[in-house]
């Protein structure tokens, strides 16, 4: 049973396309992809299992049930049920590491903690409000003004040369000013995004402080993969975080499985 | 069914200046639901309440930072813009203190006929309290007696309280409605009904509840398998929320604590009082029978409450978790004082609530204050509850994922309750 599973956030889509053996609920993934999202949610979605395709011998036709999730989870028409991807994390996590009982998804615009129990169901969540500052967002635009690249922020916020600077965690156009500012007086780049991700991690702090921690805790979403930010809340909270080998598709994941589960009922019935 | 409410709402300013022009009768607008209408009812006037808009508060911006709720800019920026001259005076009862200070820019700055700030105390429910608050209505009904130019007699008193109580006790055999599997009317439609009381004469506001009660026995029921939400939290008076929450039919907003629905209509007008001193009385209504604003309502007083016997922990504890077993010594005597925790989650059960929606306007203190009791009430009767912060504007994206979030998370709720719990919570 092959099932699909995209999760259109707000700066990436991500496809994920799974094999289920029959009367089995272990699922394994076949391909996936990583695309940036475009303004047409519906193409994004094509284009994202389009290139999930491309690496196997498998057709979209091929793809029994699929469901979406994320923000552009409503416009995809060939998608048979949509979830948020509120439960696709928690049950992605899960899938990936079956202790998980305590989720932080830092994604492009967002930032979430998720609780959930033995089963990978959601049993609280509580996501950021105010600002892109706590999330992914803020990181493009760090990189961007500071011309680094995105993906070598974490190493050079771990090198510090003098101190971390102080930047706003509230704001993420006041944190911008704050950085030319910065640059201006001649701080260090490393301090400048050890700075950033401090404040990112401080956000993170303050929701997962409401939230509470449950372990195993699992970081997902696409600034896991930054680990300026994922040593840093490690730091903070004393607790090992567990990271799959590619965090930006737990949501897809998900969702897969969400699929594989809907295909089951319907069966059933 | 309920076109003749949704009327007034669809354009409440063109509805307020037609009614205005066809009764002949003076309009005076007020803000927080502590006002005693009855007495401006009295005196001949329609009390108007203000409700939001989704329009841009600029205007008042010039007297009100942006961290103070858009709630209480809007009122302001509205009396500022001129959309609500056709109303010829305006008084608010002192809730919050963002609210007050709306009320004193438009006192200062509104240039209206007639602006009067009710003052209340902190703490409503002693005998102080009421002292000087009915010491403020004596006051009250004085000015609208100047401004109208006829006495207010006791009788007139008693007349429009009783046209507001049976306005209330009419709202309140609708929402039993509420309690059905499914319920009979939707949440949007509970809003639709009591926001539209606020901005009509209540005397045909009762026609329409008659006429609505009669027609509701002949509805046909909703859909079935969907989840039963509970709403409480700051004034909501925009209607898009509900979109979001009952637009796809997975759930409805089976009962609410809020200001701009059922905390607005409980509490009847206790009648020992009426036949004696009508002011007295309309004190007792407002003081306490009705369910407290978290403005008036303090939990660490509330926690002290003598009759509690968990007092150590909360006095939100006297309500057990319908599906455990009752504590030791349950039922407990009946405090004498409303507590507004035990009331929400009174509501919930009675009317087997899953999921409680707790909603918050964007920098409103009084709820943002007992946000985490209000948590750990639901928690101690095994009601999951999820926060969403709004504002003036509401827009779908991120509210209608957290909404949906929260309801795939809701468990089926075997509301089985034991008849000795059922008896004591009625």
């Amino acid at each position: 049973m092959i099932v699909g599973g995209i999760d259109i956030g707000s700066l990436s889509a991500n496809s994920v396309i799974m094999q289920f053996v029959k009367g089995s609920s272990e699922g394994e993934i076949l391909s996936y992809s990583i695309i940036p999202t475009g303004v047409d949610d519906y193409l994004t979605a094509k284009t994202a299992f389009d290139e999930a395709l491309k690496k196997i011998s498998i057709k979209f036709d091929d793809l029994e049930f699929i469901v979406s999730t994320g923000y552009g989870r409503i416009n995809i028409p060939f998608a048979k049920k949509n979830v948020t991807e509120i439960s696709c994390h928690a049950r992605g996590a899960h899938w990936a590491f079956p202790t998980a009982r305590t989720i932080l998804d830092m994604g492009g615009q967002d930032c979430k903690v998720i609780t959930c129990d033995e089963k990978g169901k959601v049993k609280s969540f509580i996501m950021n409000d105010k600002c892109a500052a706590g999330a992914g967002r803020s990181m493009e635009i760090m990189a961007n003004i500071l011309d680094v690249k995105l993906e070598d922020i974490g190493d050079m916020s771990l090198d510090i040369k003098d101190k971390p600077s102080q930047i706003t965690s509230t704001c993420v156009l006041f944190a911008r000013s704050e950085v030319v500012e910065l640059l201006s007086k001649g701080v260090h780049k490393n301090d400048i995004l050890a700075g950033a991700c401090d404040a990112l991690t401080h956000r993170t702090l303050a929701l997962m402080g409401r939230a509470g921690i449950e372990k195993d805790f699992i970081i997902s979403g696409g600034i896991a993969k930054n680990i300026g930010v994922t040593k840093r809340v490690e730091e903070k909270l004393g607790v090992e975080a567990k990271i799959y080998h590619e965090p930006q598709i737990i949501g897809a994941i998900g969702a897969a499985i969400f699929a594989h589960d809907a295909m089951m009922k319907t069966k059933g019935n | 069914m309920f076109c003749d409410f949704e009327k007034i709402l669809e354009d409440r300013h063109k509805y307020a200046r037609e009614l205005k022009s066809s009764s002949k009768k003076n309009m005076i607008g007020y803000m927080c639901s502590y006002t005693p209408e009855e007495i401006i009812y009295a005196a001949g006037f329609i009390p108007v309440r203000f409700l939001s808009s989704e329009d841009n508060p600029t205007l008042a911006e010039t007297y009100m930072q942006t961290y103070y709720c858009t709630f209480s800019r809007s009122l302001l920026h509205q009396a500022l813009s001129g959309e609500i001259d056709y109303l010829d005076g305006f008084v608010t009862a002192y809730s919050c203190a963002t609210m007050r200070l709306a009320f004193e820019n438009l006192q200062i700055f509104g240039k209206s006929p007639y602006a009067r700030l009710l003052y209340l105390p902190g703490i409503i429910d002693t005998p102080e309290a009421k002292e000087f608050y009915y010491k403020e209505l004596v006051r009250f009904k004085k000015d609208m007696e100047d401004l109208s130019g006829r006495v207010i007699t006791d009788d007139d008193l008693r007349e429009a309280i009783k046209i507001y109580d049976e306005n209330r006790a009419l709202t309140m055999e609708i929402f039993e409605g509420r309690k059905g599997d499914p319920p009979n009317i939707t949440g949007k439609e509970a809003f639709t009904v009591t926001l539209s009381g606020m901005l009509t004469d209540k005397r045909d506001h009762n026609e329409m509840l008659r006429r609505l009660k009669e027609n509701l026995s002949s509805r046909d029921a909703l859909l079935q398998s969907s989840n039963r939400l509970m709403i409480v939290g700051s004034p909501l008076d925009n209607l898009k929320m509900f979109d979001i929450i009952e637009g796809d039919g997975s759930a409805y907003v089976v009962t609410d604590d809020d200001c701009m629905c059922t905390r607005y209509i409980f509490g009847t007008t206790p009648i020992d009082y009426i036949n004696g001193d009508p002011l007295k009385a309309l004190v007792e209504r407002y003081l306490i029978s009705r369910p407290p604003c978290p403005s008036k309502h303090s939990p660490s007083r509330y926690a002290e409450c003598v009759s509690c016997p968990f007092r150590e922990v909360s006095c939100m504890e006297m309500v057990p978790d319908p599906r455990r077993k009752l504590p030791d010594g349950y039922p407990f005597k009946k405090s004498q004082r409303m507590c507004r925790f035990r009331h929400s989650v009174k509501l919930a059960i009675n009317h087997k609530v899953e999921g409680a929606i707790i909603i918050q306007q964007k920098f409103c203190d009084p709820h943002g204050f007992d946000y985490h009791h209000m948590v750990q009430a639901f928690q101690s009767a095994g009601i999951p509850s999820v926060f969403l912060e709004i504002d003036n504007v509401i827009t779908t994206g991120t509210l209608k994922t957290r909404v949906q979030a929260f309801i795939e998370m809701l468990e089926p709720v075997d509301y089985v309750i034991e008849p000795e719990i059922r008896t004591a919570i009625q």
